[in-house]
């Protein structure tokens, strides 16, 4: 005897996937990433009604349970935008910033970390010291000459 | 028991690509509407509001406003994170689109199709977002820390 699979809570399932996706990216957004706590809500409810409407009719669980996995993911993420801005709400201006810079610096480190590059930058810039320091040099013997010059044509 | 393959999964993915295309497109027409010149993004920076520092996300909008221009120079300026981040949702909008027109012919492989979209979309997000989730979780420590 063959199973027969309905379509039972499939729409839900794609529904509550692309609002978990959604979530998913927008949580890692720092500019907006609390707003992904409103659409990762949505997409938990459907999954979870989906997930039920397709085990009572006997439908396809994955997508559901896909969309969940990914809608959890997100709204943990979000969550934790949620708890950093009412945490930050008690804090001074020169906390926050001092502290968010820090993170900054941390982040930038980290995405340039090349060693490579890093030698690259250290010898270039040893370079453009050298640079500096010859140019200051040759502009002070080129003053000294020219002064050499004017006293002897005074003396003449 | 035998259990009878869903006819309807093809249907299913195809739908989800289609729903995909047409949210990145939706991206790419808000970010060709307004211009990187003018401050005019209706969507606000909560995070800049709130702590008053900018984020590694801070000029994403008007970044993508300047890619979808042609200005890279700009892009690059006002945010260095955004042209992968473009390049990223330009190869999704094709492979959506791709995938929608080419899944129809193909069907023997579809599973390992949807596999295969699943672990590299998931991959080369990770790589592209990696400064933002790196910021999101070292922030959220150095918080707990703090």
């Amino acid at each position: 005897m063959e199973q027969v699979r309905s379509n039972s809570g499939q729409t839900l399932g794609i529904i509550a996937l692309v609002l978990g996706i959604l979530t998913l990216f927008i949580g890692f957004i720092p500019c907006i990433g609390f707003v992904a706590f409103v659409p990762g809500i949505i997409a938990i409810i459907l999954s979870i009604i989906g997930l039920s409407k397709a085990n009572k009719d006997n439908g396809a669980i994955g997508l559901n349970i896909g969309a969940l996995i990914v809608s959890v993911l997100g709204v943990l993420v979000a969550s934790l935008w949620l708890f950093f801005f009412v945490g930050v709400a008690s804090m001074n201006e020169d906390e926050i910033e001092g502290f968010v810079e820090e993170v900054i610096e941390e982040v930038i480190e980290e995405s340039v970390h090349n060693q490579d590059l890093q030698e690259a930058l250290e010898e270039l810039e040893q370079q453009l010291e050298e640079i500096n320091i010859d140019s200051i040099a040759n502009e002070v013997d080129s003053l000294e000459m020219k002064i050499k010059v004017e006293i002897e044509t005074n003396k003449k | 028991m035998k259990p009878i393959k869903n006819k309807n999964s093809l249907s299913s993915y195809q739908i989800i690509n289609l729903i995909f295309a047409s949210i990145i497109t939706g991206i790419f027409i808000y970010s060709a509407i307004y211009s990187h010149r003018k401050i005019n993004h209706p969507i606000p920076s909560v995070f800049s509001q709130l702590t008053g520092s900018d984020s590694p996300s801070s000029g994403l909008s008007r970044s993508f406003s300047a890619l979808t221009q042609g200005d890279v120079k700009s892009a690059k300026e006002l945010n260095p994170y955004s042209i992968q981040i473009f390049l990223f949702f330009a190869f999704q909008l094709i492979f959506r689109i791709f995938t929608f027109f080419l899944m129809k012919k193909s069907f023997s492989w579809i599973n390992t199709y949807i596999f295969a979209d699943i672990t590299l979309s998931i991959l080369v997000f990770l790589l592209v977002f990696k400064p933002l989730i790196f910021f999101t979780f070292e922030l959220f420590k150095n918080f707990i820390v703090n």
